[in-house]
C-alpha cells in the first residue's frame, strides 16, 4: 500500500505549495465569482432564468478552472525538474498520478463549493438542507474532472504549445463530466430528476479515466 | 491476365471510380424517398461517412493499444493515418447531416445530441492530430499520441449512447432496429453499396497515408 | 555477459550504453558512445560546452530516449532496477517547500533509511538553511541542496552534471567530500564537468567527450587505487 502513502504525501505537497504560493486556486475562485456576475449582467435580471442557468454556469467555470489548476500544478512539478527527480526514485511512478488526482479533486471541490456560495448570492440559488446533496455531487464531478485533467496535463506538460494544447485536448474529454455534473446539480436544485443516473455517470467516468490513467501512466509520463 | 502490380498501380483510380458510381446512383438514379423526397439522398453520403469515421477512430484505438504493447512504428503510422482520415470523414458526416437537418428540421444546427457529440468526437481527434504535430521526437510522439488515442476513444461510447441519454430530435435507428428494416429494399441496397465503397476508400486512403509516413521517416533517417 | 573494460574496476556492471546515438535534428548530441558504469565506480566525463555531456548523462539516467544504440541496465528485471539520482542543471527541488520538506518527500518516495537525511544535511553544511523555502536560497546553496536531494534518495548511481557550478570553493570542497565519502561507502558516481581538475578529486576514471564522441580515457591509472568494488 506504499503507493497510496506516497500519493497522499505528493498530494499534500501540491496543496501546501498551492497554499503558500496562493496562486491558482484564489484566482480561480475570484475569476469564477466574476464570471457568474458578468454572465448574470449579460443575461439580465430575470431571477427565474438565472436560477435555472446556475448549474450550467458553475459547470462551465469549473471546466475552465480545471485547465488552469491542472496546468499550474503540472508547471510547478516541471519548473526545476522535480518531476524527473521523483520519477527516478519512486518505485511506482503512478503515485504521482494518484497524488495529482487527489490534490486536483480537493482544489476543484473547494472551488465548486465556493462557486455554489457565489451562485446563491448572485443568481438567487436557494441553498437549503435539501441541497446539501450538492456536496457529494460536487465531489464526484471534481473527481471526474481531476481524473481526466491529471492525465491530459501529463501528456501536454512537456510540449512547447502546452497553453494551447491543454484546453484543446481537455475540453472535448471533459464534456461527459460537464454534462453529468450539470444534470446532477440541476436535479438536486429542482428536487427531482435522475440524480442517481447522473451521479453514476460522473463516478463511472472517474473510474474509467483513473483506470486508463493507471494503465498508461508510465508511457504518458516517462520523461525520455 | 491482370497482374497484382497493375491493380496496385491503378487502385486509386479504381477506388475513385467506385466512389463516383455510388454517388451518381445514390444522388441521381435510385428512386427518391416517398416522404422526404430528394434530400433523403444525402443518406448515401452521411451514413457511410459517419460509419467510416467511427471505424477509423476504432482503428486509432486498436492501433494505439497495439503500439503501447508492441512499440511497432507501423502501428503508430496506422493510428495517425486513421485519425486523419477519420477526421475528414466525420467532418463530411457532420456537414451532410447539417444540410439534411436544415431540410428536415428547418435548422442547420439543432443541438441534436448525436450530431453534437459526434462534433465533440471530431474535436477530440483534431486535438489528437494537434498533439502529434507538437512533438518533434518520433518515439515520444508515438507514445503520447497512443495514450491520447486510447483516451479519446473513451468518448466514443458516450457518443453512441448519447441518443439514449438525452431526449433527441434525431431520427431513431432505422436499419439496425430489431425486425424488418423500414426502408425500401432498393434504397437499402444502395445504402449498403455506399457503405462498402466508402469503406474501400477508407482502406485505400489509410494504406497510402501509412506508405507516405514510412517514406517520410525513411527520408528523415537519411 | 558484460565484462569490465577497465581491470581496475572489477565491480558488477550497473548501467551502460553501447553505440548510443542521440540527434537533435541534424545536430549530433552524442555519437556511438560505449560506456559502462560499474557498482562502486566513479566515472568523470570531461568536455566543453556543447560536447554532449548533458545529453549523455540524461541518456544514462534513462530520462532521454536514444535514436540509435542501446541503454542497458545490468539486471533487466523490474525489481532489481537500479535506483538513479540525477542532479542536472536544475536542482529537482520544489521552490515553495523548505529544503527539509523537500528531503522528507524524497526520503519517503525512495524509502531511504532513517537518519540519513540529517547526515546528508550535516555533510553538506545545510542545517542552517534547511527550514527556509528553497526559492529563497542563493544559487550556490540551491546547488548543494540539489546534491542533498540526490544523496537522500540513497541511489545506486548518482549522476551529477557540473555539480560545482556557481558554488564557492569552500562549499565545492564540502560537496566533493560528501560525494567521496558516499562513493567510499559503496555508491557509484557519474559526474560531468568542464575540466579534469574539478573532477579528479571525486572520480576514479575520466573520459573525454568531444563533439558527442567519447574520445579518450584521461588519467585513470593515477586513481585506480580508489576503486571500491
Amino acid at each position: 500500500m506504499s503507493i497510496f502513502r506516497e500519493a497522499l504525501e505528493l498530494a499534500r505537497k501540491d496543496i501546501v505549495t498551492e497554499i503558500r504560493a496562493r496562486d491558482a486556486l484564489p484566482s480561480a475562485i475570484a475569476l469564477g465569482a466574476t464570471a457568474l456576475l458578468v454572465v448574470a449582467l449579460a443575461i439580465g435580471p430575470d431571477v427565474e432564468r438565472l436560477r435555472s442557468l446556475a448549474p450550467a454556469l458553475v459547470g462551465v467555470v469549473l471546466a475552465f478552472a480545471t485547465i488552469t489548476l491542472a496546468d499550474r500544478l503540472d508547471a510547478v512539478d516541471r519548473a526545476d525538474d522535480a518531476f524527473v527527480a521523483l520519477w527516478l526514485v519512486l518505485e511506482d511512478p503512478r503515485a504521482i498520478l494518484i497524488g495529482r488526482v487527489i490534490s486536483l479533486t480537493a482544489s476543484l471541490f473547494v472551488l465548486e463549493l465556493g462557486l455554489w456560495v457565489s451562485a446563491s448570492l448572485l443568481l438567487d440559488v436557494e441553498l437549503t438542507a435539501a441541497t446539501v446533496v450538492l456536496v457529494p455531487v460536487a465531489l464526484l464531478s471534481s473527481l471526474s474532472a481531476a481524473s481526466v485533467a491529471a492525465l491530459v496535463m501529463t501528456l501536454v506538460g512537456t510540449t512547447p504549445q502546452r497553453t494551447v494544447l491543454a484546453p484543446t485536448l481537455l475540453l472535448p474529454l471533459l464534456v461527459p463530466t460537464l454534462l453529468s455534473g450539470v444534470q446532477a446539480a440541476s436535479a438536486v436544485l429542482a428536487g427531482s430528476g435522475p440524480l442517481v443516473l447522473w451521479a453514476g455517470v460522473s463516478g463511472a467516468e472517474a473510474l474509467l479515466f483513473v483506470g486508463v490513467g493507471l494503465l498508461t501512466y508510465r508511457e504518458a509520463a516517462k520523461p525520455a | 491476365m491482370i497482374r497484382g502490380g497493375w491493380i496496385r498501380a491503378h487502385s486509386g483510380m479504381m477506388v475513385a471510380g467506385a466512389v463516383a458510381v455510388v454517388l451518381v446512383t445514390g444522388l441521381m438514379l435510385v428512386p427518391a424517398d416517398a416522404s422526404q423526397g430528394d434530400v433523403q439522398r444525402l443518406m448515401y453520403v452521411h451514413v457511410p461517412a459517419a460509419w467510416v469515421g467511427y471505424l477509423a477512430f476504432l482503428v486509432v484505438f486498436l492501433a494505439s493499444v497495439g503500439y503501447l504493447w508492441r512499440r511497432t512504428a507501423r502501428l503508430d503510422h496506422l493510428a495517425a493515418a486513421c485519425a486523419e482520415v477519420g477526421v475528414l470523414f466525420t467532418a463530411v458526416a457532420i456537414a451532410s447531416g447539417s444540410i439534411w437537418g436544415k431540410a428536415t428540421w428547418g435548422k442547420w444546427w439543432d443541438w441534436d445530441p448525436r450530431l453534437t457529440t459526434t462534433a465533440i468526437m471530431l474535436l477530440a481527434y483534431a486535438a489528437y492530430l494537434l498533439l502529434r504535430q507538437s512533438i518533434a521526437d518520433r518515439r515520444r510522439r508515438a507514445r503520447l499520441a497512443a495514450v491520447f488515442g486510447v483516451l479519446a476513444f473513451v468518448n466514443v461510447p458516450v457518443v453512441h449512447f448519447s441518443v439514449l441519454w438525452w431526449r433527441s430530435l434525431h431520427q431513431p435507428p432505422t436499419i439496425l432496429r430489431p425486425g424488418d428494416p423500414t426502408i425500401d429494399h432498393l434504397l437499402l441496397a444502395q445504402l449498403i453499396a455506399s457503405v462498402a465503397v466508402f469503406s474501400l476508400a477508407f482502406v485505400w486512403l489509410v494504406r497510402e497515408r501509412v506508405r507516405l509516413e514510412r517514406i517520410r521517416e525513411a527520408v528523415a533517417d537519411v | 555477459m558484460v565484462t569490465s573494460p577497465d581491470p581496475s574496476c572489477p565491480g558488477q556492471p550497473l548501467v551502460g550504453l553501447s553505440g548510443a546515438t542521440k540527434l537533435y535534428g541534424p545536430t549530433v548530441a552524442i555519437w556511438r558512445v560505449d560506456l559502462w558504469v560499474f557498482r562502486g565506480d566513479a566515472v568523470g566525463i570531461v568536455g566543453g560546452n556543447g560536447s554532449g555531456k548533458t545529453t549523455l548523462l540524461r541518456v544514462v539516467a534513462g530520462v532521454l530516449d536514444l535514436d540509435a544504440g542501446l541503454r542497458r541496465v545490468a539486471d533487466e528485471s523490474a525489481l532489481a532496477r537500479p535506483r538513479i539520482a540525477l542532479l542536472g542543471h536544475r536542482t529537482g527541488l520544489y521552490g515553495d517547500l523548505s529544503l527539509r520538506e523537500n528531503l522528507r518527500l524524497v526520503a519517503l518516495a525512495s524509502h531511504s533509511r532513517a537518519g540519513w537525511r540529517d547526515e546528508v544535511l550535516a555533510r553538506l553544511d545545510l542545517h542552517e538553511v534547511a527550514d527556509l523555502r528553497v526559492s529563497t536560497l542563493s544559487a550556490g546553496t540551491r546547488r548543494r541542496a540539489g546534491l542533498a536531494r540526490a544523496l537522500v534518495s540513497d541511489p545506486d548511481l548518482l549522476i551529477a552534471d557540473e555539480p560545482f557550478s556557481s558554488v564557492d570553493a569552500r562549499h565545492a570542497e564540502a560537496m566533493a567530500d560528501a560525494m567521496r565519502s558516499w562513493h567510499a561507502s559503496g555508491g557509484s558516481l557519474l559526474v560531468a564537468g568542464h575540466d579534469a581538475a574539478t573532477l579528479l578529486p571525486v572520480c576514479v576514471r575520466l573520459h573525454r567527450l568531444s563533439g558527442g564522441r567519447l574520445v579518450s580515457a584521461v588519467d585513470s591509472a593515477a586513481h585506480t587505487g580508489r576503486c571500491s568494488a
